[in-house]
């Protein structure tokens, strides 16, 4: 609960930063436009901006009045040098460079039957899933499967 | 009802090549409804053009077919693994995992299904028998009431996803209905928070946000260790406990099919709304609504009457004006063209047997829907006891290859990776994904009402409270807005004090 709060009160600073951006950049294009703001690309974007800038002030408001501003950043800053420290947040930050690696680089690069084997099988040897052979073997029958289905039977191009 | 038609139509259905027919269609819309971004408007488009060949009673069979298969098969990966199939599926997950989690994926199914199927037979009826009253009312929807209506779906969802803590839940609404002014705006063209990057002129699409949200971190989490799920044991399924369930709740799927139904008639509002609003329904009615988020069957049974009774509201639009209720049924409205059907005023005098032969198709697919589903399911469930080392990267894949095929753009998987980070975020944070996709589905039809409406009153704004139906949801907005401020604490007060005193 602790925790939420100083979450609530860096966020709700974040997203106030947002919505002060937003109704600005709103207004420039009401500008640019020209004609009657309410009719202007920017009207929605500005009044949802207004809305979230009133919401991010309720939820600043409330962690300020369950903990106040010093302790609120303080608990963060000692969240965040824990957390960066965790096994749990290495671990994380493996499995999402893993993730970004067949996105990024991978699937852009490469043909779908490729790019895909070398993830499946470097995935699950980095995570000892399974077996190097089993790995070989689902690697075949789920590229293989996707392949009919998507490729053979309904001519829809993959990635 | 005319029973000569009635009969005809029945004994074209039960003839093998027709059931048939049927039978793989409805399989083929469980299978696409199951897969994470393979959405129901997608398997009517998919098999649209496998059908040009077909006679057209056999062809519109098949679709309707597939569409009912594709929004009850979204259950299924909404059960087991928290990733919707489709975005009807969304309200599913809220309760739906929870129970799969606990060890009864099949049994979760069992009653999604049959509250799918039961949703289906109302929407049905619905279709034989509210096509012109219905039609009527949804005609009486402006611009300034779809408006409020967008920022009513969004608020509802924000405040009955939220648990504790609706403010979060709007923050998360609103985050989402800004994700989706980006791109080039629908009435002046105007390129809005671009940042001069060409794949983000049409839009911030749908799909790709839908898999990031939901499925990234659900991925995230199984590929590491120390956070992976436990092997879950799925229980063997019990029909009469099911069956049980199911009867205890029938008021909930009359009330949530019937939401849906109206929900479906109103033009472009669709199954996933439907579901958002049964279900907090059943929330705000229930004797237990502490127990919704954690496991309820009611959330789940409600959820997915309401979506799948939306089917038959979305197909009333559709026949008596060409105007479709949702996305699958816009495709439906296409196929049906293709056909060389007209669908609207004239149906009626054109082909007056329609309305019944679409309604047996729908009745017969639902029954078919429920077997096929508990057929399925038996392999489905067993995807709870593959690891998730091994299943995860899996799923990835696939929710790569589902963002991909709607308009074959490498940019929408870049999409998923970016807005599973938002997903992870936001779920850390404790901010619920589900408001900010309504707001996404729902932007695009608040920023044209909004502007359409400001345009039509010289920007005054005051139709949007004086005018009938948007009074109604402009009262309804207002009322939860101030009930988050504690606007009626002196009420409450007012009321403990009476109750002291006596």
């Amino acid at each position: 609960m602790e925790k939420q709060t100083h979450f609530d009160f860096v966020t709700s600073i974040g997203l106030m930063i947002l919505s002060v951006v937003i109704v600005f950049d709103s207004y420039r294009m009401a500008k640019d436009v020209g004609g009657e703001l309410y009719a202007s690309p920017g009207m929605l974007p500005m009044f949802l901006g207004i809305l979230l800038l009133l919401t991010s002030v309720l939820l600043l408001r409330r962690s300020i009045r369950s903990m106040g501003i010093g302790n609120n950043a303080a608990g963060f800053l000692s969240w965040f040098t824990g957390f960066i420290k965790s096994r749990m947040a290495r671990e994380m930050a493996l499995g999402a460079l893993i993730l970004a690696l067949y996105t990024f680089i991978l699937a852009p690069r490469m043909p779908f039957w490729a790019s895909t084997s070398i993830f499946l099988i470097l995935v699950m040897a980095i995570l000892k899933a399974t077996s190097f052979i089993r790995s070989l073997l689902i690697t075949a029958l789920v590229v293989g499967a996707i392949y009919a289905v998507f490729k053979m039977i309904f001519h829809v191009p993959l990635p | 009802m005319d029973w000569q038609y009635f009969l005809g139509v029945l004994h074209f259905v039960l003839q093998p090549m027709s059931l048939l027919t049927m039978v793989l269609s409805v399989f083929f819309g469980l299978i696409v409804g199951m897969l994470p971004g393979l959405t129901a408007t997608m398997a009517v488009a998919l098999l649209t053009g496998l059908t040009y060949k077909l006679s057209n009673e056999v062809a519109i069979l098949s679709l309707v077919a597939v569409y009912i298969g594709a929004i009850s098969g979204g259950c299924q990966s909404a059960i087991l693994m928290n990733i919707p199939g489709t975005p009807a599926s969304a309200a599913t997950a809220v309760d739906g995992f929870p129970i799969g989690q606990r060890g009864e994926g099949g049994q979760g199914i069992f009653v999604a299904t049959g509250a799918s199927c039961v949703g289906t037979l109302i929407g049905t009826l619905s279709v034989l028998l509210l096509t012109p009253p219905l039609a009527l009312l949804a005609l009486k929807f402006g611009a300034f009431e779809f408006f409020l209506l967008a920022l009513f779906g969004v608020m509802i969802c924000g405040q009955l996803t939220a648990g504790t803590d609706p403010l979060k839940g709007w923050i998360s609404g609103i985050l989402g209905l800004i994700v989706s002014t980006v791109g080039m705006d629908g009435m002046n063209a105007h390129p809005r928070f671009t940042f001069g990057m060409i794949d983000l002129m049409s839009g911030v699409p749908l799909i790709p946000v839908m898999i990031g949200l939901f499925g990234f971190p659900e991925i995230l989490y199984g590929l590491v260790s120390s956070t992976a799920r436990a092997q879950v044991k799925t229980s063997s399924l019990e029909m009469t406990k099911g069956l049980g369930i199911l009867i205890k709740n029938k008021l909930n799927m009359l009330r949530s099919s019937l939401i849906g139904i109206v929900i479906g008639i109103i033009p472009g509002v669709g199954e996933d709304v439907a579901g958002w609003l049964s279900y907090w329904a059943a929330k705000k009615s229930s004797k237990t609504p502490e127990e919704f988020g954690k496991g309820a069957y009611e959330g789940v049974v409600a959820a997915e009457s309401g979506n799948n009774a939306c089917i038959g509201g979305a197909l009333i639009p559709v026949l008596s004006l060409a105007v479709p209720g949702s996305a699958p049924a816009a495709v439906l409205l296409a196929a049906l063209w293709l056909h060389g059907l007209r669908p609207g005023p004239l149906l009626m005098s054109e082909s007056p047997g329609f309305v019944i032969d679409i309604s047996v198709y729908m009745a017969i697919s639902a029954i078919t829907m429920v077997f096929l589903a508990l057929v399925v399911s038996k392999v489905t469930v067993k995807i709870l006891t593959v690891r998730s080392t091994i299943l995860m990267p899996i799923v990835y894949v696939l929710c790569t290859v589902g963002a991909f095929v709607i308009s074959n753009n490498i940019f929408d998987i870049y999409l998923v990776f970016i807005f599973g980070l938002v997903g992870l975020l936001l779920r850390e944070m404790s901010y619920p994904a589900a408001p900010f996709l309504l707001g996404i589905i729902l932007g695009p039809m608040a920023d044209n009402s909004l502007r359409r409406a400001l345009v039509l009153s010289s920007g005054d704004p005051s139709p949007f409270f004086t005018r009938p139906i948007s009074m109604i949801f402009a009262g309804a907005i207002i009322l939860m807005a101030l009930s988050q401020l504690n606007a009626f604490g002196w009420l409450r007060k007012l009321l403990v004090h009476e109750e002291l005193k006596e």
